[in-house]
């Protein structure tokens, strides 16, 4: 099984060499890069001094998996729409305690990420409390652009919904379904 | 500290990786690290004639006296003191520990220790408001839940339970496992339980200068940089961390600054990774703990120094020890010369 795949990055590795003659990152920060989210006090050594991984080696740690630069997510107006649109979604989904297991799981379950799917997937929608959202979600934390805490007004009060992405490609999905301090 | 100096402690560091690789495969398995917290085999034993009045963890009287009741249970199913403080925890968060004779909105049917609903799986009326019954009721279930043992005190519940919040336990763990270990001696030994106790407690790094703190304790075992490939012999794989002994299985390992837990996965060979976003464009990624001992959640907030994780063995490893690795805007770099940049030897 690793062969194939370690020759293949061997190929990629050669193309990509012939390609550029320097290691290849992201390019650097312009004056339109999208708006940084709350900058640390610290300041970054310039990353040339760093030794930056060149793209297309393989990982070590991961034989046959080759390494490409992470698409950093930034905070701008399409993700907070993305955010608080998926945080509705995700709402109108969970609040449907009427709904047979199966149906309400099969809507719910790829609005979540695999770990919350572990852990939703035991909950028996007859104990939800919660039955319709009241307004419009809004977007309460910003401190990481992987990470996005909503308010949800519902009929039992304000859920809190935890969300994260991977990457800047990749979507909104739930964390934790939090309900108002008193409802279970 | 300039390169020249880095230079010196890379060549230096080399040999000693493979000697460290070799040592930590002759000493070290792939056990989890000392388990912490309610035994998983012993069953805690207590006698019903002699629960104190308390207050124990804020609960007195009637409260103790079903606290009591539920670790009987349990005994009598020979369940270990986890199922058993588990099933304290349920009730503290169902009832407060109290045999109520009323439910609430999501289930008015709801009712007892445990507020089992008159849905036909929690028996009658009766055995829902008998604190011994109800609570036999409870640990059957929770009896099935498969490797319960590896999963958080609140998940089991949950699964048992099958309410609508699958954290909402978690808030009541300590306040069980005080009440149990108050009540209760571990059968065989007459001893009183004292994993509350003895748990190992959690280990602050030390700050630099500068507030950084360093990942984990050195030596490095294996550096940053370009590999030959022991079969092709082509220069294609890289190691794009730095590995750490990290105090061996177990270990601390340290949020190197303030920032927020963005994603805990396993890589694609079960490699449990921690990832924290310092903002700025800087992340830093913690690897091969195994999945119990990663003590941070996703979406918490972390500080500089703070334990986030016991070093483990997971994924491809030959033995416990931490890959730690740096991302500037998506991309990996040197986590030495990183960290020497913000004044910290690694």
């Amino acid at each position: 099984m690793r062969r194939p795949l370690a020759m293949a990055c061997a190929t990629i590795v050669l193309i990509w060499a012939s390609g550029c003659g320097s290691p290849a990152g992201p390019p650097p920060t312009s004056d339109s890069a999208p708006e940084q989210t709350a900058h640390p006090s610290w300041s970054l050594p310039p990353v040339e001094g760093l030794s930056p991984a060149p793209a297309g080696v393989e990982d070590d740690t991961q034989p046959g998996v080759t390494i490409t630069p992470l698409a950093v997510p930034t905070w701008d107006a399409a993700s907070r729409a993305a955010a608080v649109g998926r945080a509705a979604e995700i709402m109108t989904a969970f609040a449907r305690p009427a709904r047979p297991y199966e149906d309400w799981w099969a809507d719910l379950a790829p609005l979540l990420s695999e770990q919350a799917q572990q852990d939703y997937s035991f909950v028996d929608p007859a104990n939800i409390p919660v039955s319709a959202l009241t307004g419009d979600p809004v977007l309460v934390d910003e401190s990481s652009a992987f990470l996005a805490r909503v308010e949800v007004p519902t009929d039992v009060g304000v859920y809190e919904l935890l969300l994260s992405r991977t990457d800047a490609t990749a979507p909104w999905v739930g964390e934790s379904i939090t309900p108002p301090a008193g409802v279970n | 500290m300039d390169r020249k100096t880095t230079t010196g402690l890379l060549v230096l560091v080399l040999p000693l990786s493979l000697i460290g690789l070799v040592f930590g495969m002759l000493l070290f398995g792939s056990t989890s690290s000392a388990a912490c917290g309610p035994s998983t085999s012993a069953s805690v034993t207590i006698d019903l004639a002699t629960v104190p009045d308390g207050p124990i963890a804020g609960f007195s009287g009637d409260q103790l006296i079903n606290a009591a009741y539920i670790i009987t249970a349990g005994h009598d199913l020979a369940l270990s003191e986890r199922d058993q403080t588990i099933g304290v925890m349920t009730a503290i968060g169902e009832s407060s520990l109290l045999v109520l004779d009323y439910g609430d909105a999501a289930g008015p049917d709801s009712r007892g220790l445990f507020q089992q609903r008159d849905n036909g799986a929690w028996g009658s009326y009766a055995d829902r408001m008998d604190p011994y019954i109800s609570a036999t009721n409870f640990f059957r279930v929770l009896a099935t839940v498969e490797n319960r043992d590896s999963l958080s005190p609140t998940q089991v519940a949950h699964r048992v339970q099958r309410n609508a919040n699958p954290n909402h336990y978690a808030p009541y763990w300590d306040a069980a496992v005080q009440i149990v270990t108050a009540l209760g001696t571990l059968e065989g030994t007459g001893a009183r339980p004292v994993s509350a106790v003895s748990c190992d407690p959690l280990i602050p790094g030390t700050l630099s200068a500068s507030g950084w703190s360093r990942p984990a304790d050195g030596p490095i075992t294996s550096p940053y940089g370009m590999r030959v490939d022991p079969v092709t012999g082509s220069f294609t794989l890289m190691h794009i961390g730095t590995d750490l002994n990290a105090g061996g299985c177990g270990g601390p390992i340290w949020a190197i600054q303030d920032g927020h837990v963005s994603r805990i996965w396993a890589d694609s060979y079960g490699g449990w990774t921690v990832q924290v976003d310092h903002n700025g464009g800087v992340l830093s990624e913690y690897k091969h703990s195994y999945r119990s001992d990663i003590l941070v959640r996703i979406g918490e907030p972390v500080t500089a120094g703070q334990q986030i994780a016991r070093t483990g063995n997971s994924g491809w490893s030959t033995g416990c020890h931490l890959h730690f690795a740096v991302l500037i805007d998506g991309v990996n770099v040197s986590p030495e010369l990183f960290m020497q940049s913000v004044g910290v030897e690694l």
